[in-house]
């Protein structure tokens, strides 16, 4: 394993909660902090590290409903629907995705809130705001799996 | 009062945090720096939010194209009866990382990723179509992704 695969396995976990996280991994894999650091600005700089951060569970958060939402926009107002559909504090993540025969939806957001109704009061508003007619709230029944990817 | 002000420096640290921590050696003194909070103070807004498991993780968020994985968003129509089963099959997978049942025609939805081209993604995305009660299988993959944004609790 290369030392960035090594770093990117320490970084894909918890850090410690501590003043100086980066130092304690550091020691563990037998690199100095300064040398940690570099590794991770360079990861950074590359793109292959877009940050490090906090992951929030939506569900503990007090979102205990959440459905994803798709979309059919026309490729020249899919930037304007995403940016409108991001401002809102409801939706978690809206993405571009590829259309299939059959299925003519090429926008996608994730919207959470306390009930079934908070989410349709969003969709709602954000289908006014972008003008957006056609869409498929696509409630979820059940979850099956939600964890984070491990790489290495 | 009280309360309120701790409320607000609450959310001040988990916006914060949700952002970017900055790769840096006291990252959370610059982070609280940053928003006029002291690093005990962010640290322990951040070991409560964490014991209570409003935090899932605090760690790396990393571009997985950028590391040599390719991944899809697949939809599939599966037989009521048999959608279970599939389901647990398919997240068995550590590629698999969401999976979930979903009202609609298209009634499972399921995020999967690998190293390699796209092409390992489908051969696999194309053996999970055959197994029984799969009826329809998609693929959706990003084209474009837009800012992920910061939830908080309510």
């Amino acid at each position: 394993m290369t030392l960035e695969q090594s770093i990117v396995r320490a970084l894909q976990g918890d850090i410690p909660l501590e003043p100086a996280p980066f130092r304690k991994i550091a020691a563990v894999l037998g690199l100095s902090e300064e040398k940690f650091l570099g590794v991770m600005d360079k990861l950074k700089r590359r793109g292959v590290l877009r940050c490090i951060r906090a992951i929030v569970s939506h569900r503990r958060a007090g979102y205990s409903a959440n459905a994803m939402v798709a979309w059919k926009v026309p490729g020249i107002r899919a930037l304007s629907f995403g940016k409108t559909a991001s401002a809102s504090p409801a939706v978690s993540h809206c993405y571009q995705r590829l259309t299939r025969p059959g299925w003519p939806y090429s926008l996608y957001t994730m919207v959470h809130g306390r009930s079934r109704a908070e989410i349709l009061k969003v969709v709602a508003g954000l289908a006014k705001k972008t003008g957006a007619k056609e869409y498929k709230v696509l409630e979820s029944l059940r979850e099956f799996k939600k964890t984070s990817m491990v790489y290495y | 009062m009280r309360n309120r002000r701790n409320h607000s420096i609450d959310k001040l640290v988990l916006d914060a945090a949700q952002k970017d921590i900055p790769a840096l050696s006291r990252p959370f003194a610059a982070l609280g720096a940053a928003i006029g909070v002291p690093e005990d103070e962010v640290l322990r807004v951040l070991k409560a939010y964490k014991k209570k498991g409003v935090i899932r993780r605090i760690g790396g968020s990393f571009e997985t194209r950028r590391l040599g994985f390719s991944s899809t968003l697949a939809g599939m129509r599966v037989k009521p009866g048999r959608l279970a089963a599939v389901a647990r099959e398919i997240s068995k997978l550590p590629g698999v990382t969401h999976c979930y049942e979903r009202a609609g025609d298209i009634n499972l939805w399921f995020t999967l990723g690998l190293r390699g081209p796209m092409a390992e993604v489908n051969r696999k995305l194309a053996a999970f179509g055959r197994l029984p009660g799969v009826e329809k299988c998609y693929s959706f993959p990003v084209k474009k992704m837009f800012k992920i944004k910061t939830m908080f609790p309510i």
